[in-house]
């Protein structure tokens, strides 16, 4: 796992190695510049130095803290990330929790109910839910609820204030949930109607138990493993929709961030946004390990019992 | 006939089950009567497609959407099942009535604990929860009662339990609340035969003990007979006969039991002739407004097909559908004693040559972590032209291993295999080129025997054309393999979908055989099959040695099947030969501990038979 | 066990296609919804070239009887724009999606069928990159790199495979213990004859349901590139490209952006609908009551 964090931070390095004119250029946007203006910035960047010193020195740096610093601003790379770390949790967090929290009920009933106009009802939000772009349903929602209907605030992260700033997060945190929970839908309602036809489910049923038991304990229960996984890949996901919504709302968060520093190949502050990216995913990846291990007890035993 | 309205648990009278569709009703069930007393155990035996399942369903009230009851009565205790709603309904179920499934393996949820199955159906009968060391007491208190006595199980999971213990969990959380009747689907069809006979006897004993009503369904006669008083005898949807076990098993008052009985192969001689009832199962819906039998019977009369036969009754507690019975009864008692006739299982010459020849083999099977597990432990065997050698166990044994390794799907990890064809060069290894022509398999399950996106035709010509033949040989040839399993060459042209499970066995046994083969292998070949179809595909392996002197490697659990096809036979126990000898002579006298196990696990041949 | 014998004479395969039951509504709206783009995508251009020049006297007009949809921030009319944009819109997936129909097929069968260190290999690649977020490395790649519309294709190519290949594998895979395909084996058949003229046609439903897929997904990451600037050329009349220009003219004209966005969902979620369809049609086994 901590093999790809670094393979990604040594490939973008790699990349970046390749831009035509080096680094120097980058920084110095074409404009037109003498000899030893590029000596100087060469020097004080180390840009003359081997490419493995550079890197190793880029690490060295990233375990005391220092990601250097961004070659548009000087800021530390570290503190611009701080500041808009906050704003990109709250989205993705508000966005997975409103998929799942909305998604799997749905999901359930739609199976329990098949064929019925709820069940295609579902089936229709999740297609279109799941096939449509982040960034339009941004600007759609941004048209209809924020101008037209005047629901919500239009631009930015809001004031000071908690409340304003949660207030300004509330339509894009729900943008972000839509595609994840067309996702999430259609895996849990195809899940579960995998399991009601389980000899398991039926044999609860004909010892009488409860309704409520067979689809929660017998049902749902074992329906989760494949929700996971969905789950899973809606954690990753969710970090490119970050960057359109952030985009499209004019949010100061790390997706904007990084299609800033893309846009002017701001090399360090790509570099340290993809050891967030690759520590993302690596964290990611293991909750949902421990999720499937907690949910299915044959994942803990051996197999050979 | 109908019980005192005192001793009566069930009563379903005249009940019609159909499929509701927007083309109109599709019958599964029709006219259905039976009534069960309390503390008496009944069998209802059939085939697929007789409606057998359906009919426990509907007697619990879970039959799936689009299929109801459209018609007759059932009574429980005397209440009719009908007038009650769902919520009523769903109360009888585990409280008084409950069923108990056929597939140990998948009848129980996998995330749930053993002692939890029972302990939530007991805490749903006493209406409150249990404290958790009053809960486990009574979880253990019931598993012995299944003869489960380890304590450790009750807070084991499935996947960690074998099928016969999961298959006893199963029954204790069915009889969890304590019903008074208990039906049981199949409930040992999915188990090894040693195995099997414990189940049924757990069950009977249950039952007793319990004083509950027993319905119990099956497709085996035998076992009907070995566990219940009275059999039903169903068929594409309609009961046929119904009587006491001792009567029916004596004289059957109608053709397809008397059918049904002659074509169950028998494990205690070699028949000389074995029957079998031509054609396959009907679907209810194909034989709606005639006798269900009529399209295999060998008595039909015009008569037959004039309206659907009504029950009627010819003895004690014994009634019948066959309008005919009175003027056939005496033909079918002769038939029964021509059948009975006896032959002795051919006796190889001393100097037929062995043409595959099995020296200490060994298979063990990696499975990670540094574990393995030995399929084979050293098993030697020879087969002569024109043998026939039945291989015999159950899983675990072995038998399926030793077959692909012959086969060359798998390679030995010790010992040798020797395969030495007629013109040949000498000795060849399964997995030579030329092992292709000389042995052959066919496998147990023909639905997936058959490529489903492939003609019959196709599949039949296409190793031909690897062979070298021209387009029109290969397509004689194919017609020609056609008629030798017995299916018309119409049939090149079709789809397996289009096929029945015994056509489609046949197709894949003709394709082995397209290479002309100097041995071919089976592995549990009939296993699958409807028993009034087995013994088809039975005779055709028969023929097929007789006619074109291929030898046979027969394997198969089932005794009765490997006397009527081997001339000797190996039983196989945990990868290691543990007997081995001329049929008769093994299954009559035993030696072995193991191969007496298997012989009295027999259904109705061993200890468990008890009418 | 008993399995039944029911005698059920249905024909399988391409004659179920010719004479099935009718598609549900939905799916002949998508049908006929492909349809069109299809005709606007190939003849669409030359028709509209006119209508999408410059008009700086009717800067983003909102939609009336001469501008359907209106017109952007340098007076073109969109609804025309849009045309144009059409057969970009349908070439980058198309690509996309057509080799990793191709690929996995032959990666995934092959990992299956073979086995061994082949499957290995293939898989821990397979296992690496399906970690990774595919658009968010290609936005890093491409900007990198330097943004162009060919080299997101063949990057979001790279990216898109390994999902295939894992579902290709997985059904190759259950194919492959199947009685029909170790009959093959003991016959004498060669592995690529069996890999092709038997797993292949099996496992087809799913590739053309993954096709789908793929191209709806592709549609919309490459609208999401040219969103963000990168992947297309400045000023083409590509769907994406075009919602980020007019996003700043929302107020006067929303259809501007509101078009092209509808487009593309529209064309992912006809596209998805026809694979659905297409792979329930293909592959669901004959039902049996009993």
């Amino acid at each position: 796992m901590v093999p790809i964090v670094l393979f990604m931070t040594l490939a973008v390095f790699l990349l970046s190695s390749l831009v035509p004119g080096g680094a120097v250029a980058a920084l110095l946007e074409g404009r037109p510049t003498s000899s030893a203006q590029i000596e100087f910035l060469t020097a004080k960047y180390g840009l003359d130095r081997p490419l493995h010193e550079q890197y190793l020195s880029w690490l060295t740096g990233m375990f005391r803290g220092d990601l250097g610093r961004s070659f548009r601003t000087s800021q530390l790379v570290t503190d611009m990330v701080g500041e808009r770390l906050g704003i990109t949790i709250w989205l993705n967090v508000m966005g997975l929790v409103l998929a799942v929290a909305i998604g799997v009920p749905l999901g359930v009933v739609a199976a329990l109910n098949r064929g019925s106009r709820l069940d295609r009802f579902v089936v229709g939000v999740s297609i279109f839910g799941s096939s449509s772009p982040a960034f339009f349903v941004a600007i759609f929602f941004l048209w209809l609820f924020a101008q037209n209907l005047g629901w919500f605030p239009l631009y930015g992260a809001g004031g000071p204030a908690l409340w304003s700033r949660l207030w300004h997060l509330t339509l894009p945190g729900i943008v972000m949930a839509v595609a994840p929970m067309g996702l999430i839908m259609k895996v849990t309602r195809a899940s579960m109607l995998d399991e009601i036809d389980q000899d398991y489910v039926a044999f609860s049923r004909a010892r009488g138990l409860r309704e409520r038991r067979v689809i929660l304990g017998y049902g749902l229960r074992n329906a989760l493993i494949p929700i996971l996984t969905a789950a899973g890949l809606i954690f990753v996901g969710l970090l490119t929709g970050t960057v359109f919504v952030e985009r499209v709302f004019g949010l100061p968060g790390l997706g904007n961030m990084l299609v800033q520093a893309v846009i002017t190949s701001d090399l360090p502050v790509i570099q340290g946004l993809t050891l967030i990216i690759g520590t993302w995913i690596v964290v990611a990846n293991l909750i949902v390990d421990i999720m499937y291990a907690v949910v299915d007890p044959r994942i803990t035993y051996d197999k050979t019992k | 006939m109908s019980t005192p309205m005192s001793a009566s648990l069930l009563e379903v009278r005249n009940l019609n089950v159909v499929h509701r569709t927007p083309a109109g009703d599709n019958p599964i069930l029709a006219d259905i009567t039976i009534s069960l007393a309390k503390g008496e155990s009944i069998a209802l035996v059939g085939e697929s497609g007789s409606g057998k399942s359906m009919l426990s369903k509907a007697i619990v009230g879970l039959l799936p959407p689009g299929v109801l009851a459209a018609s007759g009565s059932m009574r429980y205790q005397g209440v009719e099942l009908s007038t009650l709603n769902g919520k009523q309904r769903a109360a009888y179920r585990g409280a008084k009535m409950t069923l108990l499934f056929q597939d140990p393996f998948t009848t129980l949820n996998p995330l749930l604990k053993a002692g939890d199955h029972i302990i939530e159906g007991v805490e749903l009968a006493a209406g409150r929860k249990m404290g958790r060391r009053q809960g486990r007491n009574e979880a253990i208190r019931r598993l012995a009662e299944v003869k489960i006595n380890d304590e450790r199980v009750v807070d084991r999971y499935p996947f960690q339990l074998s099928g016969g213990m999961r298959q006893r969990v199963a029954l204790a959380a069915a009889l969890a609340r304590d019903p008074s009747l208990l039906i049981a689907d199949e409930p040992s069809t999915a188990l090894d035969v040693t195995t099997q006979a414990e189940i049924l006897d757990l069950i009977k004993e249950t039952q007793r003990s319990r004083e509950m009503g027993l319905i119990f369904i099956s497709h085996d006669l035998r076992v009907a007979f070995s566990v219940c008083d009275r059999v039903y005898v169903l068929y594409g949807g309609s009961i046929m006969e119904t009587g006491p076990t001792v009567d029916l098993f004596e004289a059957p008052q109608h053709p397809y039991t008397h059918g049904l009985m002659l074509s169950e192969p028998t494990a205690t001689g070699r028949q000389a002739d074995l029957y079998s009832i031509e054609g396959s199962v009907p679907r209810p819906d194909e034989v709606k407004d005639r006798c269900s039998f009529v399209d295999r019977c060998r008595w039909t009369q015009p008569v037959c097909s004039a309206a659907k036969p009504a029950l009627e009754t010819v003895g004690a507690g014994v009634e019948t559908r066959c309008i005919r019975i009175e003027e056939i009864r005496e033909e079918m008692r002769e038939e029964r004693r021509a059948v009975k006739t006896m032959s002795d299982p051919r006796d190889l010459a001393e100097d037929v040559p062995v043409i595959a020849s099995i020296r200490d083999l060994k298979k063990a099977f990696d499975l990670g972590h540094g574990q393995t597990v030995e399929a084979l432990r050293g098993v030697s065997l020879d087969i002569r032209r024109g043998e026939s050698i039945g291989l015999v166990g159950e899983s675990g044994s072995g038998k399926t291993t030793a077959a692909r390794c012959l086969v060359g799907l798998e390679t030995p990890t010790g010992g040798t295999i020797e395969l030495v064809p007629r013109d040949g060069i000498g000795a060849i290894r399964p997995t030579d080129t030329a092992a292709r022509r000389f042995v052959q398999i066919v496998f147990q399950d023909p639905y997936s025997s058959l490529n489903p996106r492939q003609s019959v035709g196709s599949a039949l010509r296409e190793p031909l054309r690897l062979l070298g033949r021209s387009k029109t040989e290969a397509q004689k040839e194919a017609a020609g393999l056609l008629e030798t399993v017995g299916l018309p060459v119409a049939y090149a042209k079709r789809r397996p979908d289009a096929l029945s499970g015994g056509e489609r066995q046949r197709v894949a046994i003709a394709r082995a055989l397209s290479v002309k083969p100097e041995l071919l292998v089976c592995d549990e070949p009939v296993s699958a099959l409807d028993v009034s179809v087995q013994a088809q595909v039975l005779k055709l392996f028969r023929n097929l040695r007789e006619e074109f002197g291929v030898s046979l490697l027969f394997i198969t659990h089932d005794m009765a099947v490997v006397r009527q096809v081997a001339d000797s036979i190996h039983i196989l126990y945990e990868g290691e030969v543990v007997e081995s000898g001329p049929v008769d002579d093994v299954l009559d006298n035993p030696q072995d501990s193991y191969t007496k196990r298997l012989i009295a696990s027999i259904p109705g041949e061993g200890a468990a038979a008890e009418t | 066990m008993s399995i039944p014998e029911s005698n059920g004479k249905r024909k399988a395969g391409l004659g179920r296609l010719r004479r099935g039951p009718r598609p549900p509504g939905s799916v002949v709206v998508a049908f006929a919804f492909v349809a069109v783009i299809l005709i606007v995508g190939f003849f669409g251009e030359p028709l509209v070239r006119e209508a999408a020049r410059q008009d700086l006297t009717e800067v983003s007009q909102p939609p009336s009887y001469e501008h359907w949809l209106g017109t952007d921030r340098f007076g073109r009319d969109v609804l025309a724009r849009m045309i144009i944009g059409t057969s970009t819109a349908l070439l980058g997936p198309f690509l996309i999606a057509g080799s990793g129909l191709v690929i996995s097929a032959l990666l995934g069968i092959t990992a299956a069928y073979l086995g061994g260190w082949v499957d290995q290999v293939i898989m821990r690649w397979v296992d690496f990159m399906i970690a990774l977020p595919g658009l968010l490395v290609t936005i890093v790649v491409v900007s990198v790199i330097g943004g162009s519309y060919g080299v997101a294709i063949i990057v979001l190519s790279i990216f898109n495979v390994q999902g295939d290949i894992r579902i290709i594998r997985g059904a190759a895979l259950e194919q492959k213990p199947l009685p029909y395909i170790e009959s093959l084996q003991s016959l004498g058949f060669s592995k690529s004859r069996i890999m092709f003229r038997h797993i292949v046609p099996n496992v087809s439903p799913l590739l053309v349901a993954d096709f789908a897929i793929d191209f709806s997904l592709a549609l919309v990451a490459l609208a999401g590139l040219s969103f963000l600037g990168l992947g297309s050329e400045p000023g083409s009349a590509e769907w994406g490209a075009m919602l980020a220009e007019n996003q700043s003219i929302i107020f006067s004209n929303a259809a501007a952006t509101l078009g092209p966005g509808f487009a593309i969902v529209l064309l992912a979620v006809s596209v998805h609908l026809i694979g659905d369809w297409l792979y329930d049609r293909y592959s669901a086994p004959a039902r049996l009551v009993s």
